[in-house]
């Protein structure tokens, strides 16, 4: 096979992986990202982080809010459940660019997947 | 409240489900540190006490359940180790609507032994309010596209996975298990009112079938909601393992879509994954036990 050819086949393939590996990983901080509480589903997003805030700093509580699939839901405590989320958030979007940064600096398909190759 | 996680496993002639729910209750207890009660039957149960030895087993469950095989039930499934390999073996699975009433917990995680526990996502179903959760969503380990769902026919109902299902004793628990006996007990006739083709009983269009019934035969506003994952992570039977690295850590060999014999390498770490191909599972279950038991469960091997 012509050389130029087989390199460019060889980086199409270390970028399949490349993709397919950061794609499970933002799959799985998107799943970390979804709470379930009082028969609700919420994603925890910028929006409803800041949206609870302001529902907080209203002084509200005992409120019912729609969740992901806009199905009402009622929360007792503000406060806690803003607590809640946001600690989430970050715990989970700290992870992810831990992760994120570790595969994106790896430059070919062993060292993404940490295998050694015999030559 | 009790929770905990419930097991099936019924051996066939080559494929000892007992050995890999063995290994998943071991890791069940690593990630999720919750009980785990096995259902299986006498035969499977001889085998793996023959095989593995009694205390072993004990050591890995909480409770074992024997249940009685209907020996009228004939199953039949292509069971492929990748592309290269394919037995038609019999697949024993027409007993999944008596998990409801097996359950020794208030909240149950019921699971595919083959569904591998490698993270604790699946922790985040307790206390979540709903009575009933199953999942829609898929997504493989060469994708990169966002994790998709199914129908059961090209115009048919949503398929939703019966590979994890959480419930919680209530009513409408007990209901859903109760449709999807019915569907088994009448499944021809179900075959043909939602056309789908599978001759083989399937667990997935049942609990699909009895999903769409519960939320009044539509989707709108649904009663039965979705797991707090973003999907369910399948390794299909075209896929092989190809190395068990260390705890929540494992490298597959993913083929690529229309592309037999051709692989794509994917590590998976920290998430659960359900992996089609029982030889592959069955390659690395020792690797398995020996890695989530600790010292006191091994000693009984």
């Amino acid at each position: 096979m012509d050389e130029r050819l087989q390199k460019a086949l060889e980086f199409a393939n270390y970028r399949q992986t490349l993709n397919a590996q950061l794609q499970k990983t933002k799959i799985k901080a998107e799943g970390s990202l979804l709470y379930s509480t009082n028969g609700g589903n919420f994603k925890i997003t910028q929006e409803l982080i800041a949206f609870i805030d302001y529902l907080n700093r209203l002084g509200l509580d005992g409120v019912s809010i729609l969740d992901k699939d806009n199905i009402p839901v009622h929360i007792d405590n503000i406060a806690e459940f803003l607590k809640i989320i946001t600690s989430r958030y970050f715990e989970v979007t700290n992870d992810y660019l831990a992760e994120y940064q570790e595969i994106k600096k790896k430059r070919n398909v062993s060292s993404i997947l940490d295998v050694k190759v015999d030559k | 409240m009790t929770r905990g996680v419930l097991m099936y496993a019924h051996n066939n002639s080559e494929i000892d489900y007992l050995k890999i729910a063995c290994a998943n209750a071991l890791m069940v207890k690593k990630n999720l540190d919750v009980g785990i009660t096995l259902v299986t039957d006498s035969k499977t149960l001889q085998w793996g006490e023959d095989s593995l030895s009694a205390p072993f087993i004990n050591s890995c469950f909480d409770n074992v359940i024997e249940v009685d095989k209907n020996k009228v039930f004939i199953n039949n499934r292509i069971f492929s180790d990748t592309s290269y390999t394919n037995k038609i073996l019999p697949f024993y699975n027409c007993n999944h609507w008596q998990a409801y009433a097996l359950s020794p917990y208030d909240e149950t995680l019921f699971i595919d032994c083959d569904y591998l526990i490698m993270s604790s996502a699946l922790a985040r179903c307790w206390d979540s309010g709903n009575d009933i959760m199953v999942n829609r969503t898929i997504y493989s380990p060469i994708d990169d596209a966002p994790p998709y769902s199914k129908l059961i026919d090209n115009s048919g109902i949503p398929l939703y996975w019966a590979t994890v299902v959480y419930f919680k004793k209530s009513l409408i628990a007990e209901n859903l298990f109760y449709v999807v006996r019915h569907v088994e007990e009448n499944y021809e006739y179900y075959k043909n009112l939602y056309c789908f083709s599978s001759g083989m009983f399937r667990n997935d269009y049942a609990m699909s079938i009895a999903v769409h019934t519960l939320n009044g035969y539509n989707n709108t506003l649904p009663v039965i909601r979705e797991l707090p994952i973003s999907g369910l992570l399948m390794s299909w039977d075209k896929d092989d393992i190809q190395n068990v690295n260390s705890i929540n850590d494992i490298t597959i060999y993913a083929e690529k879509k229309d592309k037999t014999g051709e692989y794509i390498l994917s590590r998976i770490k920290n998430t659960d994954i359900h992996i089609m191909n029982k030889w592959a599972i069955s390659r690395v279950t020792g690797r398995l036990i020996e890695l989530y038991g600790d010292d006191t469960c091994l000693e009984d091997i």
